[in-house]
């Protein structure tokens, strides 16, 4: 069938997956983000959990209204993580410096880990630094919320016809359409605990507010170097682990994470079938020599066998003239013999004489 | 029905019966999958994105029909050329596991008519998954080659059974060369996430892993496979399957032997190079260590044993175990030591229904395999091609 | 051959099964320790005795000493029962001995002691200890939590102990100072130091004790002598000096009389250069001594560093004036700010910001330099009477502009499309700042007049009776190229939420906006 198509494409396949890598890692340059694209700072010590941001996204992406209204603050008693009818929530920890709140959303990385794992590349780093998303090639594998660190993407389950992958798209497309300058969650904050900007310029935002009050911040930007850097960045006066945070995720961006093992993949189709068809040679050769061989063998084997029977049968021949030729030798003998007894008994008869014509004719008889 | 059990009355024996219910089983939430979406059927949730349909269907699926390509190049490259018996069978089953894999994983897809999408619309080549499916998709095509011979013995397509013949080594060795790739890249999918994999499972060496134990599996699969069709088909054998048998196994538990001793090191190495030695005094350490020592050194050492002293019944049972043994590793990477760090109660377990399907889809493969093999000359050659090796 | 392959066949089996086995019952045993957490005590004795004479072979021992001695107690045993007296009788801190012969020795004492005396009681079927084979019960890696709080002698506590032990002239029955001559401990009048600027942490090569066994070894025997003498006494468990709980229930004078150390009631602090002449550049500064002495209830909360009590520290102005070091004055006076009535304003601004130069002033009175003019320091009695002077002369009263100049309220109606205007009670809330200040001198005398407060919340516009309002500067959102500056709704969130939050105001909750926003 189509094995000529696809053998084209494998290779394809394994030409852009080593370019693919290339682009991103070669020569020890890495990525550091589109320059101007933007991204959010989050300040744990402002933000005072009010719930304005969720509100913000809920209303600009016009998502239904949640179970619990928006200002009934006890939902924030239970840890809540993103979900279908939000792409944003905000939770209460408990920590040395009393209650401290963070907002969840997609962290809009760098170098997504959703993306480099899409395998229909529906998942795009924009320019802009919003992570898009890409409804119409979804096949619906749920591969970006395994390899997404920060446990953001949603699947919408329950829809059997169209569901899809549901995330913060940083309101890039009513950015792009005019309706907003910032994000909606932004747009709301009554604290400025979120800033919306270049994120090399909210970088610098970071530093001066740690430097201003060191005894007020943890003196770390999270963010900035997580999973290759974010597009978003927290600030925080507790350690980042106490806002549920994980901060062992490392510096090593998604992509980074499988191009070790992408780039063996050529390798494969290159070696294997050399080394293969080498053992398979090689095994066939022994084969063929043990076949050649045997059949030498065999040969040699009737060869021998059939001189053997030769001279058996030539022996026997022989034995058999013998035994002919002294079978009428002896046969001779014995008619010479018995010509000679005949004639002494024929002597003797005569001697004996005509006494008795009776016996002369009995002995003729005998003969 | 009715008129053929008049005409039949051996419809109703037991295997048929049951076989029977789980299909129709199985067709209802087939249904009610397709009608309803995954939401209701499943207990997958946004922190659990992939159930036992991909951590048991997918995963186990691919690695226990490694069996196909471990003994076609053995037998047809390795020049292990006296099993030559053994092969059919072993492509069969790899044919029909790859099959039903695909059958499964449109269960798990969101939306499975997009499956080709990654060929034809937009490929996504930094994905694990984009060679997975790529690999997958090609030795799907491939087993069907290297399997339609019997079929077409079976049909009487003489000149096109005899045309495929001729590029069999071709084919496996292609066939090898994809098998490396995907069962190394299933491993590779979880790569991406060292945050949610516990340490002990989560390594840089997980392809190489993942290909080392798929060798230890399909030749495991293939001892176990023939333990269990012995029972089953053993009037279909010829006696040139039935005279090798034996011998195959002594050859094979060999093999898998040194297969799993290297796989041994190779995950010590693993722990060694990430040091994570501490772990092992944790409760995931015993469990790791249960799944290593248990199921990895234990079959080792009982199939180096079987294979020397000849015990057929320790190298069968010790298949079982090993074969039990790669289902758990690729149960603990995929679900059971995947996001550990969650708390117990969002925590994923699977429904019913998940476990509806996937038995419905074991129960497809075996009912198709009874299917050829009680037809196709599986275990026997067909009569026409004696002398066609 | 059918037995070797048994073997093998149960030899694997048994060696899975050994392996996990260990490793189970190692992770549970751990599991349990972290278990057995009960109420952290105050009594753990840490014995790492043996670290002296080199590396540790065993975790130390956490050795809970109320425990022990209230077990004796029972059986009608006291401190004789595992220490020795001196020939003065001095009772050795030390177990079962009065020095540390040798690693062997003492290992021996610890282990035949305490072994051979659970094991008798064990005999007894009484409730006891670890026995002879149990070595990671007592050697354990994780054991309790200590919750061992320091016993602070303050000048309350100092004041009972001189009258207990027999006045202003016994000070020698604790404070004693090394002759270097005669080496021997000697006390001279006058001369009295704190016990830690001799005795620190660890014990060095001329001060063999230290601190801890230093305190031990004066305070325990002491107090047990006056108990034994039916006299007031301190008490002698772990527990009842070093327990939080016990330290809340130490006696405290009403009126603490002031230590008579020959210290002077006021002092001219002035700058010297590195010949140690006064410098004529930086003002004097008029301390008062008297005054400090009482909010810092200990001498060495000031007096650091090592050597006398004649005032010679902090050679260097940082220390002064470094805000992180809580003993010199600005780091101090900076803790200030972080009380509730404070940190309103004082949490918002920069703490590193460098001060400006009229506040230098309000310490360095350059008309003070005239005393030194021609490089020597005045007599004592002179810059003493002349500080004294400074001192009486300032003004400490907390007042502000009058109250009818205050604005009684400010409407914010910034977010009038979405609620009511608000009515800012501005008057009342400086009111009650003003309040929160009344009679504390610190306030008084650095913020206390004119229109300073105000810029409490008008800040970064100069101090006036009529500050600009927020949205003169916080007119816009937010505007990306001043991106220090909030925009106007964040200015005010901002500024009364950040105050009431460091004020520790329960009401208005930061998230209840109508509290503040009326419904419309």
């Amino acid at each position: 069938m189509n094995r000529r198509k696809f053998l084209g494409l494998m290779g394809a396949a394994g030409v852009s997956a080593t370019l693919g890598k290339k682009a991103e890692a070669a020569g020890n340059v890495s990525f550091d983000g589109y320059p101007g694209s933007k991204g959010v700072l989050f300040d744990a010590t402002r933000c005072i959990g009010c719930r304005k941001c969720e509100v913000g996204c809920n209303e600009i992406n016009g998502l239904p209204a949640p179970e619990k209204p928006f200002d009934d603050l006890t939902v924030l008693d239970t840890e809540r993580r993103t979900e279908n009818e939000a792409y944003t929530v905000v939770n209460k920890y408990e920590t040395g410096k009393g209650s401290v709140f963070r907002k969840i959303q997609c962290m809009h990385c760098l170098e997504p880990a959703c993306a480099s794992a899409c395998f229909v590349s529906a998942f795009r780093k924009q320019p802009s630094g919003a992570v898009s998303y890409d409804e119409s090639v979804c096949v619906g594998c749920r591969y970006c919320m395994v390899a997404c660190p920060f446990e953001v993407p949603t699947y919408s389950y329950n829809d059997p016809i169209t569901p899809k992958v549901i995330k913060c798209h940083l309101c890039e497309p009513h950015i792009q359409s005019g309706k907003v300058e910032v994000p909606g969650c932004v747009g709301k904050c009554p604290k400025e605990a979120l800033v919306y900007g270049e994120r090399s310029e909210l970088i610098r935002i970071a530093r001066r507010r740690i430097e201003a009050h060191p005894e007020r911040y943890v003196d770390h930007i999270y963010g900035e170097r997580e999973m290759g850097g974010t597009s978003w960045l927290y600030l925080s006066g507790v350690p980042f682990g106490e806002l549920g945070m994980r901060e062992d995720l490392g510096t090593h961006s998604g992509p980074e994470l499988t191009s070790g093992a992408l780039s063996v993949v050529p390798m494969v189709p290159a070696l294997w079938p050399l080394l293969l068809a080498g053992v398979y040679g090689m095994t066939k050769r022994q084969h063929k020599i043990a076949d050649n061989e045997k059949a030498d063998a065999v040969a040699e084997a009737i060869a021998t066998t059939q001189a053997e029977a030769d001279t058996k049968l030539k022996a026997a021949m022989q034995r058999a003239q013998s035994d002919k030729e002294a079978t009428v030798k002896r046969e001779v003998e014995k008619a010479r013999q018995e010509a000679i007894r005949e004639a002494e008994e024929a002597a003797r008869a005569a001697a004996e004489g005509d006494d008795n014509a009776d016996n002369g004719e009995k002995e003729e008889e005998g003969a | 029905m009715s008129t053929e059990a008049v005409s039949n009355k051996s419809v109703f024996t037991p295997f048929n019966v049951i076989t029977g219910a789980i299909i129709a089983m199985g067709l209802i939430l087939t249904v009610m999958r397709f009608y309803n979406g995954l939401g209701t059927v499943t207990n997958l949730d946004n922190n659990n994105p992939w159930g036992i349909w991909i951590g048991f269907d997918l995963l186990v699926g691919v690695v226990l029909a490694a069996g196909g390509y471990t003994t076609s190049s053995a037998v047809l490259l390795f020049g292990m050329k006296k099993h030559r018996a053994a092969v059919r069978p072993a492509l069969l089953t790899a044919f029909l596991g790859y099959f039903f894999v695909v059958v499964a994983l449109t269960y798990d897809l969101g939306r499975p008519w997009r499956l080709p999408y990654p060929f034809v619309v937009q490929s996504g080549t930094t994905s694990m998954l984009f060679e997975v499916g790529l690999c997958v998709a090609l030795y799907l095509t491939v087993l069907f080659l290297e399997f339609s011979p019997a079929a077409l013995e079976w049909l009487g397509f003489k000149r096109l059974r005899n045309w495929i013949h001729k590029g069999t080594i071709a084919l496996t060795v292609f066939g090898v060369v994809l098998s490396t790739l995907h069962q190394s890249s299933l491993g590779a999918l979880y790569l991406i996430a060292p945050s949610k994999l516990h340490p002990l499972w989560y390594s840089t060496y997980l392809p190489t892993f993942f290909f080392i134990s798929s060798i230890a599996a399909g030749l495991s699969m293939v001892m176990f496979e023939g333990w269990i069709s012995h029972k089953a088909f053993h009037d279909h054998m010829s006696e040139e399957y039935l005279g090798q048998h034996d011998d195959l196994y002594y050859g094979f538990a060999k093999g898998a032997s040194w297969v799993l001793l290297g796989y041994f090191f190779a995950k010590v190495i693993g722990i060694a190079v990430d040091d994570e030695w501490h772990l092992l005094a944790t409760g995931w350490g015993q469990w790791f260590l249960i799944e290593l020592l248990g199921f990895v050194l234990m079959p080792c050492l009982l199939y180096a044993i079987g294979a020397r002293e000849k015990n057929l019944k320790l190298i069968r049972w010790t298949a079982l175990l090993t074969v039990a043994g790669i289902i758990l590793n690729r149960l603990n990477v995929s679900l059971i030591a995947f996001n550990y760090h969650l708390p117990a109660d969002q925590r994923y377990f699977p429904s019913w229904q998940e476990f509806g399907i996937t038995i419905f889809v074991c129960t497809l493969i075996v009912v198709t395999f009874r299917f050829i093999v009680t037809r196709m000359p599986i275990f026997h050659d067909h009569p026409d091609y004696k002398d066609h090796h | 051959m059918e037995r070797g392959r048994r073997l093998l066949f149960w030899a694997g089996i048994m060696f899975v099964f050994a392996a996990v086995s260990i490793v189970c019952l190692e992770a549970q045993g751990l599991d349990a320790m972290a278990k057995a957490d009960d109420p952290a005590r105050a009594d753990i004795v840490t014995i790492d005795t043996m670290a002296d004479f080199g590396k540790l072979e065993l975790p130390a021992v956490a050795f809970y000493h109320d425990m022990h001695t209230d077990a004796l107690a029972k059986q009608g045993k006291d401190c004789t029962a595992c220490h020795k007296k001196d020939a003065e009788g001095k009772m050795s801190l030390k177990y079962d001995r009065l020095k540390d012969e040798n690693a062997a020795s003492v290992k021996e004492i610890y282990h035949s002691g305490c072994i051979s005396c659970h094991t008798e009681m064990a005999d007894l079927s009484q409730k006891t200890g670890p026995v002879d084979g149990q070595c990671r019960s007592c050697h354990t890696v994780k054991p309790l939590q200590s919750d061992r709080q320091p016993v602070k002698m303050d000048l309350s506590l100092h004041a009972r102990h001189v009258t207990a032990t027999g006045g202003d002239e016994k000070c020698g029955t604790c404070h004693h100072r090394y002759d270097e001559a005669s080496k021997k401990l000697v006390y001279e009048k006058g001369k009295e130091q704190n016990c830690r600027n001799c005795h620190e942490q660890m014990p060095t090569e001329e001060v063999k004790l230290s601190f801890a066994q230093a305190s031990h070894a004066s305070c325990v025997p002491c107090h047990q002598k006056f108990a034994a003498e039916k006299r007031d006494s301190g008490p002698v468990r772990c527990a009842s000096c070093h327990s939080a709980e016990a330290q809340t229930e130490i006696r405290q004078l009403k009126d603490v009389p002031r230590l008579k150390r020959g210290q002077p009631d006021v002092a001219l602090l002035v700058a010297r250069d590195t010949q140690g002449r006064p410098r004529a550049d930086v003002g004097a500064v008029a301390f008062n001594h008297k005054a400090h002495e009482t909010y810092a209830q200990d001498c060495r909360s000031c007096h650091v560093g090592k050597g006398s009590m004649d005032g010679d520290f902090f050679k260097l102005a940082g220390d002064m004036h470094l805000p992180s070091n809580t003993q010199g004055c600005v780091g101090c006076h900076k803790t200030r700010q972080q009380d509730p009535t404070c940190a309103g304003c004082h949490a918002q601004m920069k703490r590193n910001a460098a001060p400006d130069t009229a506040s230098c002033a309000k310490c360095h009175d350059d008309s003070l330099n005239s005393l030194y003019r021609d490089g020597k320091m005045p007599e004592r009695n002179v810059s003493e009477a002349k500080a004294a002077e400074v001192i009486a002369g300032r003004d400490l009263t907390v007042s502000t502009i009058s109250v009818n100049e205050i604005p009684e309220t400010v409407v914010i109606d910034s977010l009038v499309d979405k609620y009511q205007a608000s009515q800012f009670p501005h008057r009342k809330i400086v009111l009650s700042l003003l309040k929160g200040m009344k009679d504390d001198k610190l306030a008084g005398y650095f913020h206390g007049q004119e229109t300073l407060m105000c810029q409490g919340c008008h800040h970064r516009s100069p101090a006036s009776r009529t500050p600009p309002g927020c949205g003169s500067c916080h007119a816009k959102p937010f505007d990306p190229a001043t991106p220090d500056r909030p925009g106007l709704k964040a200015a005010y969130h901002g500024q009364c939420m950040s105050c009431h939050t460091a004020m520790k105001l329960e009401k208005p909750r930061n998230t209840a906006c109508v509290e503040c926003h009326k419904k419309k």
